[in-house]
């Protein structure tokens, strides 16, 4: 499975609109198992979205995102953690053990409990 | 804004002074890290203080140029401050507010830089007011300030972002394929290809080739493998015009396509991949052809997932002036000539045209106005007809005597003025420039009849709904 993340300075981009550069994980059985970074040639939203697509990224996990770029990216079944905040690598340990979205890796301002109902909600749908 | 100062005053001072701004107003320390954040600032934002100080300021600010090009950094680097740098910022909500952003330096009392501060205008009403003003809207090549066209405008990223299939219904010219375009050119498979198919312009045999190709030896004359417009599109869009004019066998293997996303080229017994967007359109009512039978069930159900209803020209005429603009700016581009625009005159006999032939119709008349001007402005002997023809085309007046000419006339254009007034009696009136009771009285004695609708109440705009199942 492939997760990106949007990354500025060793943290994560605080826009992804206009983020320009993307860390990508490949993780097998819970680990990590390989990494690359890839640079976006434009800030075109479809632009990135199907760079996305294109390279099988399943979990974006990014710092704030625009409304519209987000239903852009959850129409093409890309699983989005937006509004997250921190060090690269702080952020991918917090995904690996299960502990995003999560209130101190969350930007100022945002409520990660609007998303969690929706997380909730997309795991219900899923089992049915 | 400048903030820098030698006089000292209290933090509370500094506090109180900083929240009666209506502009955002923010410090950083020399790590970058909020230490103020005003009252304007929580609100625009939507953060609050206590969750801004001590913070990073990008991931507080989540501004466009944090990342490509900090005014912040700028300043600090110069020493000089930005001023009005426009930009935008995303809030909680992930709503993009526009802004306008200022810089200063903060330094101690030797001169020493200690932060900085940014304050920062929301210019969401500005933005709001000046679109209002121009009212301009430019999707593609789709040119549009009515209310229905802007309401479409509004949903073709998220339509254009998902894979389903579109149906576009209008009349003819009214931009279907340029509308469908705009789908491709929004959604990610903009670099592939766009394939666009008129199912009405070929026979039946020749469209089933067309559309899902042949191998050798097919039929009599094919010689080689020829793959189908399905197959160009691959990874693309394809665009099915004309719909509705498809034969019922050709709609059974439509549908077998949608549903298995499968083509099988005519002689081949494989199936081969068709990763294509079906974007279909029509100007027939889809719904009756399927009521009479002449349209299958199931496949108007796959392909009316996401529906778009373009309005005709005659019932959005508001944007007649705003697409001349754009027609004529872009034949003076093709054509390279320096026509300045279309005269007042000519403009009100374009706005009287009831234009059957839509967007198309009027793109015609004004390349025909092309050919005639060179230059400077279009004056009604350029367009096509000119006055004469507009008015007869508009109303049935040509065959009848004077009393019933004038009557003709006066009926049209009391219809014309009510609908365009929003059915409001008393502003068509004044339009009109006549007395409300002068209004109605010939009203009456036309025997003009007005719909239930009360212009003074907001009218639902039944024109052009976008459904989506």
């Amino acid at each position: 499975m492939k997760v990106a993340l949007a990354v500025w300075n060793g943290r994560i981009s605080p826009v992804f609109d206009v983020s320009r550069e993307l860390l990508v994980i490949d993780i097998r059985g819970g680990r990590e198992s390989g990494r690359t970074y890839v640079h976006f040639s434009n800030d075109h939203p479809m632009h990135k979205v199907r760079r996305l697509v294109e390279m099988d990224v399943e979990v974006l996990l990014c710092g704030a995102v625009s409304r519209h770029l987000s239903a852009a990216l959850e129409a093409n079944g890309i699983r989005l953690l937006g509004f997250i905040s921190g060090e690269i690598e702080s952020v991918i340990a917090a995904y690996l053990e299960g502990r995003l979205p999560s209130a101190e890796m969350s930007m100022p301002g945002y409520r990660p409990a609007r998303r969690r109902r929706r997380e909730k909600f997309r795991v219900k749908k899923g089992r049915i | 804004m400048e903030l820098e100062t030698k006089q000292t005053i209290s933090p509370q001072a500094a506090a109180a002074i900083l929240n009666s701004i209506s502009d955002g107003v923010f410090t950083i320390d020399e790590n970058w890290r909020i230490s103020e954040f005003n009252r304007a600032a929580e609100e625009i934002t939507g953060i609050s203080r206590h969750e801004a100080v001590g913070r990073p300021c990008s991931e507080v600010f989540r501004a466009s140029m944090c990342e490509v090009d900090c005014a912040m950094k700028r300043t600090m680097e110069t020493g000089k401050p930005v001023v009005n740098r426009s930009g935008f910022i995303i809030d909680a909500e992930g709503d993009r507010i526009p802004v306008s952003v200022s810089t200063a330096l903060l330094r101690d009392e030797s001169g020493g830089i200690v932060g900085g501060a940014e304050t920062f205008r929301d210019l969401s009403e500005v933005e709001a007011l000046r679109r209002e003003l121009t009212g301009k809207y430019q999707v593609g090549d789709l040119v549009s300030r009515s209310p229905a066209m802007r309401r479409i405008f509004e949903l073709l990223p998220q339509v254009a972002a998902s894979n389903s299939t579109v149906l576009l219904c209008g009349e003819t010219g009214t931009g279907k394929e340029l509308l469908a375009r705009a789908i491709h050119d929004l959604s990610p498979r903009s670099e592939k290809p766009f394939i666009a198919v008129n199912c009405g312009a070929l026979p039946d045999t020749l469209l089933e080739s067309e559309l899902f190709g042949y191998k050798a030896g097919a039929f009599t004359g094919a010689t080689r493998d020829k793959p189908g417009r399905f197959a160009q599109a691959h990874g693309g869009t394809i665009f099915l015009d004309e719909i509705g004019d498809i034969s019922p066998a050709l709609q059974i293997r439509l549908l077998r396509v949608l549903q298995e996303k499968q083509v099988e080229p005519l002689g081949s017994s494989s199936p081969v991949a068709a990763d294509a967007r079906v974007v279909a359109a029509t100007n027939r009512d889809l719904e009756k052809a399927v009521e009479n039978g002449e349209f299958r069930q199931d496949l108007f159900y796959r392909i009316n997932v996401i529906r778009i209803d373009i309005p005709p020209l005659r019932e959005r005429k508001e944007d007649i002036p705003l697409l001349v603009e754009h027609f004529v700016q872009k034949f003076n581009r093709i054509q390279g000539k320096a026509v300045e625009g279309v005269g007042a005159e000519a403009i009100a006999l374009l706005m009287a045209h009831n234009y059957p032939g839509n967007v198309r119709e009027l793109e015609n008349r004004i390349e025909h106005a092309f050919v005639l001007c060179e230059n400077g402005w279009i004056k009604p002997h350029h367009l096509p007809g000119g006055i004469g023809r507009v008015v007869q085309e508009q109303s049935d007046i040509g065959q009848k005597n004077f009393q019933e000419a004038v009557c003709a006339f006066e009926a049209q254009l009391i219809r014309d003025a009510v609908r365009e007034n929003n059915y409001n009696r008393l502003k068509t009136a004044r339009a009109l420039g006549i007395h409300k009771t002068t209004l109605f009285r010939k009203m009456k004695a036309l025997g003009i009849e007005l719909p239930g609708v009360d212009g003074r109440s907001r009218r639902r705009n039944k024109v052009a709904e976008v459904h989506r199942y």
